[in-house]
Protein backbone atom coordinates (compact mmCIF):
# COMPACT_ATOMS: atom_id res chain seq x y z
CA UNK A 1 0.00 0.00 0.00
CA UNK A 2 2.92 2.34 0.74
CA UNK A 3 4.14 2.04 -2.84
CA UNK A 4 0.64 2.83 -4.14
CA UNK A 5 0.52 5.87 -1.85
CA UNK A 6 3.93 7.01 -3.05
CA UNK A 7 2.81 6.62 -6.65
CA UNK A 8 -0.40 8.51 -5.93
CA UNK A 9 1.52 11.42 -4.40
CA UNK A 10 4.04 11.40 -7.24
CA UNK A 11 1.22 11.38 -9.80
CA UNK A 12 -0.40 14.36 -8.08
CA UNK A 13 2.92 16.21 -8.31
CA UNK A 14 3.55 15.13 -11.91
CA UNK A 15 0.08 16.32 -12.92
CA UNK A 16 0.20 19.46 -10.81
CA UNK A 17 -2.14 21.53 -12.97
CA UNK A 18 -4.96 19.00 -13.24
CA UNK A 19 -4.52 18.08 -9.57
CA UNK A 20 -4.80 21.74 -8.58
CA UNK A 21 -7.98 22.12 -10.64
CA UNK A 22 -9.47 19.08 -8.87
CA UNK A 23 -8.48 20.32 -5.41
CA UNK A 24 -9.84 23.82 -6.09
CA UNK A 25 -13.09 22.41 -7.50
CA UNK A 26 -13.60 20.22 -4.45
CA UNK A 27 -12.64 23.14 -2.19
CA UNK A 28 -15.23 25.43 -3.79
CA UNK A 29 -17.93 22.77 -3.61
CA UNK A 30 -17.22 22.07 0.04
CA UNK A 31 -17.15 25.81 0.75
CA UNK A 32 -20.56 26.15 -0.89
CA UNK A 33 -22.07 23.17 0.89
CA UNK A 34 -20.60 23.94 4.31
CA UNK A 35 -21.67 27.59 4.02
CA UNK A 36 -25.18 26.32 3.46
CA UNK A 37 -24.88 23.85 6.36
CA UNK A 38 -23.55 26.63 8.61
CA UNK A 39 -26.41 28.94 7.70
CA UNK A 40 -28.95 26.16 8.08
CA UNK A 41 -27.50 25.05 11.39
CA UNK A 42 -27.55 28.55 12.86
CA UNK A 43 -30.99 29.37 11.47
CA UNK A 44 -32.29 26.09 12.90
CA UNK A 45 -30.73 26.90 16.25
CA UNK A 46 -32.39 30.32 16.30
CA UNK A 47 -35.75 28.81 15.45
CA UNK A 48 -35.30 26.20 18.15
CA UNK A 49 -34.62 29.01 20.61
CA UNK A 50 -37.84 30.64 19.59
CA UNK A 51 -39.63 27.40 20.27
CA UNK A 52 -38.23 27.32 23.77
CA UNK A 53 -40.82 27.35 26.48
CA UNK A 54 -44.10 27.83 24.63
CA UNK A 55 -46.39 29.42 27.19
CA UNK A 56 -49.99 28.40 27.81
CA UNK A 57 -52.20 30.77 29.76
CA UNK A 58 -55.08 29.11 31.61
CA UNK A 59 -57.61 31.70 32.86
CA UNK A 60 -59.64 30.53 35.84
CA UNK A 61 -63.30 31.05 36.54
CA UNK A 62 -64.20 33.49 39.27
CA UNK A 63 -64.96 32.39 42.79
CA UNK A 64 -62.64 29.39 42.88
CA UNK A 65 -61.45 28.60 46.36
CA UNK A 66 -57.75 28.91 47.11
CA UNK A 67 -57.53 25.21 48.07
CA UNK A 68 -59.01 24.23 44.72
CA UNK A 69 -56.50 26.46 42.96
CA UNK A 70 -53.62 24.74 44.81
CA UNK A 71 -54.92 21.26 43.91
CA UNK A 72 -55.35 22.25 40.25
CA UNK A 73 -51.88 23.78 40.13
CA UNK A 74 -50.41 20.55 41.44
CA UNK A 75 -52.35 18.50 38.89
CA UNK A 76 -51.16 20.67 36.00
CA UNK A 77 -47.59 20.63 37.34
CA UNK A 78 -47.60 16.83 37.20
CA UNK A 79 -48.86 16.71 33.62
CA UNK A 80 -46.34 15.41 31.07
CA UNK A 81 -44.71 18.12 28.98
CA UNK A 82 -45.17 20.82 31.62
CA UNK A 83 -42.02 22.41 32.93
CA UNK A 84 -43.29 25.02 35.30
CA UNK A 85 -46.62 26.42 36.47
CA UNK A 86 -46.94 29.87 37.97
CA UNK A 87 -50.09 31.24 39.52
CA UNK A 88 -50.86 34.84 38.59
CA UNK A 89 -53.55 36.32 40.79
CA UNK A 90 -55.94 38.90 39.36
CA UNK A 91 -54.16 41.65 41.35
CA UNK A 92 -50.76 40.63 39.98
CA UNK A 93 -52.26 40.57 36.49
CA UNK A 94 -53.59 44.10 36.92
CA UNK A 95 -50.23 45.35 38.14
CA UNK A 96 -48.48 43.69 35.22
CA UNK A 97 -50.95 45.29 32.86
CA UNK A 98 -50.28 48.70 34.41
CA UNK A 99 -46.55 48.17 34.02
CA UNK A 100 -46.90 47.37 30.34
CA UNK A 101 -49.19 50.24 29.45
CA UNK A 102 -47.66 53.62 28.65
CA UNK A 103 -50.54 55.66 30.03
CA UNK A 104 -52.52 53.22 32.19
CA UNK A 105 -54.15 55.84 34.41
CA UNK A 106 -56.96 57.07 32.22
CA UNK A 107 -58.40 53.66 31.21
CA UNK A 108 -57.70 51.58 34.29
CA UNK A 109 -58.87 54.24 36.71
CA UNK A 110 -62.26 54.28 35.03
CA UNK A 111 -62.76 50.55 35.75
CA UNK A 112 -64.91 49.46 38.62
CA UNK A 113 -62.98 46.77 40.49
CA UNK A 114 -60.59 44.33 38.80
CA UNK A 115 -62.01 42.70 35.65
CA UNK A 116 -59.02 40.38 35.15
CA UNK A 117 -59.27 36.71 36.14
CA UNK A 118 -56.84 34.57 38.15
CA UNK A 119 -54.61 32.59 35.82
CA UNK A 120 -51.91 29.95 35.51
CA UNK A 121 -48.87 30.60 33.35
CA UNK A 122 -47.78 27.16 32.17
CA UNK A 123 -44.31 26.75 30.61
CA UNK A 124 -44.01 23.69 28.38
CA UNK A 125 -40.85 21.60 27.93
CA UNK A 126 -38.28 23.77 26.14
CA UNK A 127 -36.95 23.35 22.61
CA UNK A 128 -33.50 22.30 23.77
CA UNK A 129 -34.98 19.43 25.77
CA UNK A 130 -35.40 16.02 24.21
CA UNK A 131 -39.06 16.04 25.30
CA UNK A 132 -39.81 19.43 23.65
CA UNK A 133 -43.43 19.53 22.56
CA UNK A 134 -44.62 19.60 19.00
CA UNK A 135 -47.47 21.87 17.99
CA UNK A 136 -49.91 18.95 18.19
CA UNK A 137 -48.73 18.10 21.69
CA UNK A 138 -49.11 21.74 22.81
CA UNK A 139 -52.64 21.72 21.40
CA UNK A 140 -53.45 18.45 23.18
CA UNK A 141 -52.06 19.82 26.45
CA UNK A 142 -54.18 22.98 26.11
CA UNK A 143 -57.31 20.92 25.44
CA UNK A 144 -56.51 18.73 28.45
CA UNK A 145 -56.15 21.78 30.71
CA UNK A 146 -59.37 23.22 29.33
CA UNK A 147 -61.26 20.11 30.55
CA UNK A 148 -60.75 21.10 34.18
CA UNK A 149 -63.96 22.62 35.52
CA UNK A 150 -62.07 25.47 37.20
CA UNK A 151 -60.58 26.64 33.91
CA UNK A 152 -62.52 29.15 31.90
CA UNK A 153 -60.28 29.81 28.90
CA UNK A 154 -56.93 28.61 27.53
CA UNK A 155 -54.65 30.59 25.24
CA UNK A 156 -51.32 29.70 23.70
CA UNK A 157 -50.96 31.92 20.60
CA UNK A 158 -52.56 29.31 18.34
CA UNK A 159 -52.44 31.31 15.11
CA UNK A 160 -48.90 32.52 15.56
CA UNK A 161 -47.65 29.06 16.55
CA UNK A 162 -49.27 27.39 13.57
CA UNK A 163 -47.66 29.87 11.22
CA UNK A 164 -44.29 29.53 12.95
CA UNK A 165 -44.34 25.74 12.79
CA UNK A 166 -45.34 25.70 9.13
CA UNK A 167 -42.43 28.08 8.36
CA UNK A 168 -40.12 25.87 10.41
CA UNK A 169 -41.27 22.73 8.56
CA UNK A 170 -40.86 24.46 5.20
CA UNK A 171 -37.40 25.63 6.22
CA UNK A 172 -36.41 22.06 7.07
CA UNK A 173 -37.87 20.67 3.86
CA UNK A 174 -36.09 23.28 1.73
CA UNK A 175 -32.90 22.61 3.68
CA UNK A 176 -33.01 18.89 3.01
CA UNK A 177 -33.91 19.39 -0.66
CA UNK A 178 -31.10 21.91 -1.21
CA UNK A 179 -28.66 19.76 0.74
CA UNK A 180 -29.58 16.81 -1.49
CA UNK A 181 -29.13 18.88 -4.64
CA UNK A 182 -25.76 20.18 -3.43
CA UNK A 183 -24.53 16.67 -2.63
CA UNK A 184 -25.72 15.34 -5.99
CA UNK A 185 -24.03 18.24 -7.77
CA UNK A 186 -20.87 17.55 -5.77
CA UNK A 187 -20.84 13.87 -6.83
CA UNK A 188 -21.35 14.78 -10.49
CA UNK A 189 -18.76 17.56 -10.49
CA UNK A 190 -16.16 15.42 -8.70
CA UNK A 191 -16.87 12.45 -10.99
CA UNK A 192 -16.54 14.70 -14.06
CA UNK A 193 -13.36 16.34 -12.77
CA UNK A 194 -11.84 12.92 -12.23
CA UNK A 195 -13.02 11.88 -15.67
CA UNK A 196 -11.15 14.90 -16.99
CA UNK A 197 -8.06 13.76 -15.08
CA UNK A 198 -8.40 10.29 -16.56
CA UNK A 199 -8.90 11.77 -20.00
CA UNK A 200 -5.70 13.80 -19.72
CA UNK A 201 -3.86 10.69 -18.56
CA UNK A 202 -5.38 8.19 -20.95
CA UNK A 203 -2.04 7.59 -22.68
CA UNK A 204 -0.57 6.51 -19.37
CA UNK A 205 -3.54 4.26 -18.61
CA UNK A 206 -3.36 2.77 -22.09
CA UNK A 207 0.36 2.05 -21.72
CA UNK A 208 -0.19 0.42 -18.34
CA UNK A 209 -2.92 -1.78 -19.73
CA UNK A 210 -0.87 -2.75 -22.78
CA UNK A 211 2.14 -3.79 -20.76
CA UNK A 212 -0.03 -6.06 -18.64
CA UNK A 213 -0.65 -4.08 -15.45
CA UNK A 214 -3.37 -5.59 -13.30
CA UNK A 215 -6.45 -3.46 -12.74
CA UNK A 216 -5.61 -2.92 -9.08
CA UNK A 217 -2.21 -1.51 -10.04
CA UNK A 218 -3.99 1.07 -12.17
CA UNK A 219 -6.98 1.71 -9.92
CA UNK A 220 -5.58 1.92 -6.40
CA UNK A 221 -3.31 4.96 -6.99
CA UNK A 222 -6.24 6.70 -8.72
CA UNK A 223 -8.51 5.98 -5.74
CA UNK A 224 -5.82 7.27 -3.39
CA UNK A 225 -5.40 10.38 -5.50
CA UNK A 226 -9.16 10.94 -5.42
CA UNK A 227 -9.14 10.57 -1.63
CA UNK A 228 -6.09 12.82 -1.14
CA UNK A 229 -7.34 15.53 -3.49
CA UNK A 230 -10.84 15.49 -2.01
CA UNK A 231 -9.39 15.54 1.52
CA UNK A 232 -7.13 18.49 0.69
CA UNK A 233 -9.86 20.34 -1.21
CA UNK A 234 -12.46 19.90 1.54
CA UNK A 235 -9.99 20.96 4.25
CA UNK A 236 -9.18 24.10 2.27
CA UNK A 237 -12.90 24.78 1.74
CA UNK A 238 -13.63 24.50 5.47
CA UNK A 239 -10.62 26.63 6.41
CA UNK A 240 -11.78 29.38 4.04
CA UNK A 241 -15.26 29.17 5.55
CA UNK A 242 -13.80 29.39 9.04
CA UNK A 243 -11.73 32.43 8.07
CA UNK A 244 -14.84 34.07 6.61
CA UNK A 245 -16.89 33.20 9.68
CA UNK A 246 -14.23 34.51 12.07
CA UNK A 247 -14.00 37.76 10.09
CA UNK A 248 -17.78 38.20 10.05
CA UNK A 249 -18.22 37.46 13.74
CA UNK A 250 -15.40 39.81 14.72
CA UNK A 251 -16.74 42.57 12.45
CA UNK A 252 -20.32 42.48 13.75
CA UNK A 253 -20.65 44.22 17.10
CA UNK A 254 -21.38 41.68 19.81
CA UNK A 255 -25.04 41.61 20.72
CA UNK A 256 -25.99 43.70 17.70
CA UNK A 257 -28.25 40.99 16.32
CA UNK A 258 -29.15 39.59 19.79
CA UNK A 259 -28.16 36.19 18.41
CA UNK A 260 -25.19 33.95 19.14
CA UNK A 261 -23.61 32.39 16.04
CA UNK A 262 -21.82 29.08 16.17
CA UNK A 263 -19.33 27.51 13.74
CA UNK A 264 -19.65 23.91 12.61
CA UNK A 265 -18.76 21.38 15.28
CA UNK A 266 -15.57 19.30 14.97
CA UNK A 267 -17.81 16.33 14.29
CA UNK A 268 -19.36 18.20 11.35
CA UNK A 269 -15.89 19.16 10.04
CA UNK A 270 -14.76 15.58 10.13
CA UNK A 271 -18.00 14.39 8.60
CA UNK A 272 -17.68 16.84 5.68
CA UNK A 273 -14.03 15.93 5.05
CA UNK A 274 -14.71 12.19 5.31
CA UNK A 275 -17.74 12.49 3.02
CA UNK A 276 -15.67 14.43 0.48
CA UNK A 277 -12.97 11.75 0.56
CA UNK A 278 -15.61 9.10 0.05
CA UNK A 279 -17.07 11.09 -2.84
CA UNK A 280 -13.59 11.44 -4.33
CA UNK A 281 -13.23 7.68 -4.27
CA UNK A 282 -16.74 7.19 -5.63
CA UNK A 283 -15.97 9.63 -8.46
CA UNK A 284 -12.84 7.63 -9.29
CA UNK A 285 -14.75 4.40 -9.15
CA UNK A 286 -17.45 5.64 -11.56
CA UNK A 287 -14.94 7.07 -14.04
CA UNK A 288 -12.46 4.21 -13.92
CA UNK A 289 -15.12 1.53 -14.15
CA UNK A 290 -16.32 3.15 -17.34
CA UNK A 291 -12.80 3.55 -18.72
CA UNK A 292 -11.51 0.10 -17.81
CA UNK A 293 -14.64 -1.73 -18.92
CA UNK A 294 -13.15 -2.82 -22.24
CA UNK B 1 -7.93 -26.36 -34.39
CA UNK B 2 -5.33 -29.02 -33.92
CA UNK B 3 -2.65 -27.64 -31.67
CA UNK B 4 -0.22 -30.39 -32.56
CA UNK B 5 0.11 -29.28 -36.14
CA UNK B 6 3.05 -27.01 -35.43
CA UNK B 7 4.60 -27.42 -32.02
CA UNK B 8 7.22 -24.78 -32.79
CA UNK B 9 4.62 -22.05 -33.37
CA UNK B 10 4.29 -19.39 -30.67
CA UNK B 11 1.50 -17.61 -32.54
CA UNK B 12 -1.23 -19.28 -34.54
CA UNK B 13 -4.08 -17.66 -36.40
CA UNK B 14 -6.76 -19.86 -37.88
CA UNK B 15 -9.33 -18.46 -40.34
CA UNK B 16 -9.44 -15.15 -38.53
CA UNK B 17 -12.00 -12.54 -39.53
CA UNK B 18 -12.31 -9.04 -38.15
CA UNK B 19 -14.66 -6.33 -39.35
CA UNK B 20 -15.80 -2.89 -38.26
CA UNK B 21 -19.48 -2.64 -39.08
CA UNK B 22 -19.71 -3.43 -42.76
CA UNK B 23 -16.03 -2.83 -43.39
CA UNK B 24 -13.92 -5.98 -43.36
CA UNK B 25 -10.49 -5.32 -41.85
CA UNK B 26 -9.20 -8.90 -41.98
CA UNK B 27 -10.55 -11.86 -43.88
CA UNK B 28 -9.72 -15.51 -43.42
CA UNK B 29 -6.21 -15.07 -42.10
CA UNK B 30 -4.40 -18.30 -41.27
CA UNK B 31 -0.80 -17.98 -40.13
CA UNK B 32 1.77 -19.64 -37.87
CA UNK B 33 4.69 -17.70 -36.41
CA UNK B 34 7.48 -19.87 -35.07
CA UNK B 35 9.34 -19.24 -31.86
CA UNK B 36 12.25 -16.86 -32.43
CA UNK B 37 11.06 -16.05 -35.96
CA UNK B 38 11.52 -12.55 -37.40
CA UNK B 39 8.52 -11.88 -39.59
CA UNK B 40 7.37 -8.80 -41.45
CA UNK B 41 3.75 -7.95 -42.09
CA UNK B 42 3.55 -5.63 -45.02
CA UNK B 43 1.03 -4.06 -47.33
CA UNK B 44 -0.45 -0.68 -48.14
CA UNK B 45 -2.17 1.55 -45.60
CA UNK B 46 -5.49 0.12 -44.48
CA UNK B 47 -4.46 -3.42 -45.43
CA UNK B 48 -5.04 -4.64 -41.84
CA UNK B 49 -1.46 -4.76 -40.47
CA UNK B 50 -2.22 -2.90 -37.23
CA UNK B 51 -5.48 -4.79 -36.74
CA UNK B 52 -3.61 -8.07 -37.05
CA UNK B 53 -1.13 -7.02 -34.34
CA UNK B 54 -3.96 -5.79 -32.07
CA UNK B 55 -5.67 -9.18 -32.25
CA UNK B 56 -2.57 -10.78 -30.77
CA UNK B 57 -2.49 -8.75 -27.55
CA UNK B 58 -6.27 -8.46 -27.36
CA UNK B 59 -6.31 -4.80 -28.25
CA UNK B 60 -9.19 -6.08 -30.33
CA UNK B 61 -11.04 -9.37 -30.61
CA UNK B 62 -11.72 -11.55 -33.62
CA UNK B 63 -15.22 -11.82 -35.05
CA UNK B 64 -14.55 -15.31 -36.35
CA UNK B 65 -11.69 -17.78 -36.17
CA UNK B 66 -9.17 -18.42 -33.45
CA UNK B 67 -5.90 -16.99 -32.24
CA UNK B 68 -3.42 -18.89 -30.08
CA UNK B 69 -0.54 -17.14 -28.35
CA UNK B 70 2.01 -19.33 -26.58
CA UNK B 71 -0.64 -22.02 -26.23
CA UNK B 72 -3.38 -19.70 -24.93
CA UNK B 73 -6.59 -19.64 -26.94
CA UNK B 74 -7.59 -15.97 -26.93
CA UNK B 75 -11.25 -16.78 -27.60
CA UNK B 76 -11.43 -18.53 -24.24
CA UNK B 77 -9.28 -16.23 -22.16
CA UNK B 78 -10.99 -14.63 -19.15
CA UNK B 79 -10.65 -10.93 -18.40
CA UNK B 80 -8.39 -11.45 -15.39
CA UNK B 81 -5.83 -13.33 -17.49
CA UNK B 82 -5.48 -10.61 -20.13
CA UNK B 83 -2.66 -8.79 -18.25
CA UNK B 84 -0.71 -12.07 -18.08
CA UNK B 85 -1.14 -12.50 -21.83
CA UNK B 86 0.06 -8.95 -22.49
CA UNK B 87 3.18 -9.50 -20.41
CA UNK B 88 4.36 -11.89 -23.10
CA UNK B 89 4.58 -8.93 -25.49
CA UNK B 90 6.76 -5.90 -25.85
CA UNK B 91 4.92 -3.46 -28.08
CA UNK B 92 6.47 -0.63 -30.10
CA UNK B 93 4.18 1.93 -31.69
CA UNK B 94 4.73 4.34 -34.54
CA UNK B 95 3.73 7.24 -32.26
CA UNK B 96 5.90 5.90 -29.37
CA UNK B 97 3.15 6.31 -26.74
CA UNK B 98 5.54 7.67 -24.14
CA UNK B 99 4.06 9.50 -21.14
CA UNK B 100 5.04 13.11 -21.71
CA UNK B 101 4.70 14.16 -18.04
CA UNK B 102 7.16 11.49 -16.89
CA UNK B 103 10.90 11.34 -17.37
CA UNK B 104 12.57 8.67 -19.50
CA UNK B 105 13.43 6.86 -16.27
CA UNK B 106 9.86 7.00 -14.96
CA UNK B 107 8.41 5.84 -18.28
CA UNK B 108 10.39 2.62 -18.06
CA UNK B 109 10.26 2.20 -14.28
CA UNK B 110 6.46 2.43 -14.37
CA UNK B 111 6.27 -0.51 -16.75
CA UNK B 112 8.62 -2.59 -14.62
CA UNK B 113 6.62 -1.72 -11.55
CA UNK B 114 3.38 -2.56 -13.36
CA UNK B 115 4.55 -6.08 -14.16
CA UNK B 116 5.72 -6.66 -10.58
CA UNK B 117 9.46 -6.41 -11.16
CA UNK B 118 11.59 -6.51 -8.01
CA UNK B 119 11.44 -2.92 -6.76
CA UNK B 120 15.04 -2.70 -5.63
CA UNK B 121 16.25 -3.90 -9.03
CA UNK B 122 14.26 -1.38 -11.06
CA UNK B 123 16.89 1.43 -11.13
CA UNK B 124 19.57 -1.01 -12.34
CA UNK B 125 17.26 -2.54 -14.92
CA UNK B 126 16.22 0.87 -16.27
CA UNK B 127 19.84 1.98 -16.62
CA UNK B 128 20.81 -1.30 -18.22
CA UNK B 129 18.10 -1.22 -20.84
CA UNK B 130 18.72 2.44 -21.60
CA UNK B 131 22.41 1.66 -22.05
CA UNK B 132 21.45 -1.04 -24.56
CA UNK B 133 19.57 1.47 -26.70
CA UNK B 134 22.18 4.20 -26.16
CA UNK B 135 19.90 6.52 -24.21
CA UNK B 136 21.41 6.37 -20.73
CA UNK B 137 22.44 10.02 -20.80
CA UNK B 138 18.86 11.14 -21.39
CA UNK B 139 17.55 9.24 -18.35
CA UNK B 140 16.16 12.38 -16.70
CA UNK B 141 14.82 14.01 -19.87
CA UNK B 142 11.16 14.33 -20.69
CA UNK B 143 10.02 12.72 -23.97
CA UNK B 144 8.90 15.95 -25.67
CA UNK B 145 12.49 17.26 -25.41
CA UNK B 146 13.83 14.26 -27.39
CA UNK B 147 14.01 13.75 -31.16
CA UNK B 148 11.73 11.21 -32.86
CA UNK B 149 14.55 8.68 -33.14
CA UNK B 150 15.45 9.10 -29.48
CA UNK B 151 11.82 8.74 -28.41
CA UNK B 152 11.52 5.55 -30.41
CA UNK B 153 14.66 4.19 -28.74
CA UNK B 154 13.14 4.94 -25.33
CA UNK B 155 9.91 3.26 -26.46
CA UNK B 156 12.00 0.30 -27.58
CA UNK B 157 13.75 0.19 -24.20
CA UNK B 158 10.37 0.23 -22.47
CA UNK B 159 9.11 -2.61 -24.68
CA UNK B 160 12.08 -4.87 -24.01
CA UNK B 161 12.61 -3.95 -20.34
CA UNK B 162 10.31 -6.73 -19.19
CA UNK B 163 12.15 -9.35 -21.32
CA UNK B 164 9.09 -10.25 -23.39
CA UNK B 165 8.91 -13.41 -25.46
CA UNK B 166 7.41 -11.57 -28.42
CA UNK B 167 8.13 -8.08 -29.71
CA UNK B 168 5.44 -6.43 -31.82
CA UNK B 169 6.53 -3.35 -33.72
CA UNK B 170 3.87 -1.37 -35.53
CA UNK B 171 5.55 0.83 -38.16
CA UNK B 172 8.49 1.38 -35.80
CA UNK B 173 10.43 3.42 -38.34
CA UNK B 174 7.46 5.20 -39.88
CA UNK B 175 8.30 8.60 -38.40
CA UNK B 176 12.09 8.28 -38.44
CA UNK B 177 14.93 9.34 -40.68
CA UNK B 178 17.13 6.65 -42.25
CA UNK B 179 19.79 6.75 -39.57
CA UNK B 180 17.31 6.41 -36.71
CA UNK B 181 15.44 3.70 -38.61
CA UNK B 182 18.67 1.74 -38.99
CA UNK B 183 19.34 1.99 -35.25
CA UNK B 184 15.87 0.66 -34.44
CA UNK B 185 16.28 -2.20 -36.92
CA UNK B 186 19.64 -3.08 -35.40
CA UNK B 187 18.04 -3.20 -31.98
CA UNK B 188 15.26 -5.46 -33.23
CA UNK B 189 17.84 -7.79 -34.78
CA UNK B 190 19.86 -7.81 -31.57
CA UNK B 191 16.85 -8.88 -29.51
CA UNK B 192 15.95 -11.44 -32.15
CA UNK B 193 19.37 -13.04 -31.75
CA UNK B 194 18.74 -13.13 -27.98
CA UNK B 195 15.73 -15.37 -28.59
CA UNK B 196 12.73 -13.08 -28.94
CA UNK B 197 10.08 -13.57 -31.62
CA UNK B 198 9.78 -10.39 -33.65
CA UNK B 199 6.77 -9.27 -35.68
CA UNK B 200 7.19 -6.01 -37.54
CA UNK B 201 4.33 -4.35 -39.38
CA UNK B 202 5.71 -2.02 -42.00
CA UNK B 203 5.08 -0.80 -45.50
CA UNK B 204 8.78 0.12 -45.86
CA UNK B 205 10.05 -2.42 -48.42
CA UNK B 206 13.59 -1.06 -48.12
CA UNK B 207 13.60 -2.12 -44.45
CA UNK B 208 12.42 -5.60 -45.40
CA UNK B 209 15.04 -5.93 -48.13
CA UNK B 210 17.81 -4.97 -45.71
CA UNK B 211 16.81 -7.48 -43.04
CA UNK B 212 15.28 -10.28 -45.08
CA UNK B 213 13.09 -13.05 -43.72
CA UNK B 214 9.49 -14.15 -44.10
CA UNK B 215 7.10 -11.46 -45.27
CA UNK B 216 3.32 -11.66 -45.03
CA UNK B 217 1.76 -9.26 -47.48
CA UNK B 218 -1.76 -8.13 -46.76
CA UNK B 219 -4.07 -6.43 -49.19
CA UNK B 220 -7.56 -5.25 -48.29
CA UNK B 221 -7.57 -7.48 -45.25
CA UNK B 222 -6.60 -10.68 -47.06
CA UNK B 223 -3.28 -12.49 -47.34
CA UNK B 224 -2.01 -11.42 -50.74
CA UNK B 225 1.16 -13.49 -50.54
CA UNK B 226 3.74 -14.92 -48.19
CA UNK B 227 7.26 -14.67 -49.50
CA UNK B 228 10.75 -15.14 -48.22
CA UNK B 229 13.15 -12.27 -48.72
CA UNK B 230 16.77 -13.32 -48.72
CA UNK B 231 18.90 -11.08 -46.56
CA UNK B 232 21.47 -8.95 -48.44
CA UNK B 233 24.24 -10.88 -46.70
CA UNK B 234 22.94 -14.20 -48.05
CA UNK B 235 22.38 -12.71 -51.46
CA UNK B 236 25.98 -11.48 -51.57
CA UNK B 237 27.19 -14.93 -50.59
Amino acid sequence: MTSYLKRAIKDIRDNAFVSSVTIITVGLLVLMISTFILFWDNAGRIMEDWRKGIRIMAYLKTDIADEAIDVLMKKIQETEGVNEVRFISKQQALELLKEHMDHPGSILDSLEGNPLPNAFEIMTASGSDDNALTLQQVEALAINIKTYSEVDQVEYGQQWLKRFYSIFDLFRLVGFAMGGIFVLAAILIIANTIRLVIYTRQDELQVMRLVGAYDKFIKIPFYLQGVIQAGLGSSIGILILYAGYAYLVSSVEKGFLMIDFYFLSLKAWLFIIASSMLLGMLGCFLSLTKYLKD
Amino acid sequence: MNQNENKNAIIRLFHVHRSYGNKRALQDITLDVAKNEFIFISGPSGAGKTTLLKLLYLGERVNEGQVLVDGINLSRINKKSIPDLRRKFGIIFQDYKLISTKTVYDNIALVLEAVGHNRSQIPFKVRSVLRTVGMEEQINSYPPTLSGGEQQRVAFARAVATDPKIILADEPTGNLDNESAAIIMDLLIRFHTRGATIIVATHDMELIRKKGGRVLILKEGCIYSILFQESPRKLRR
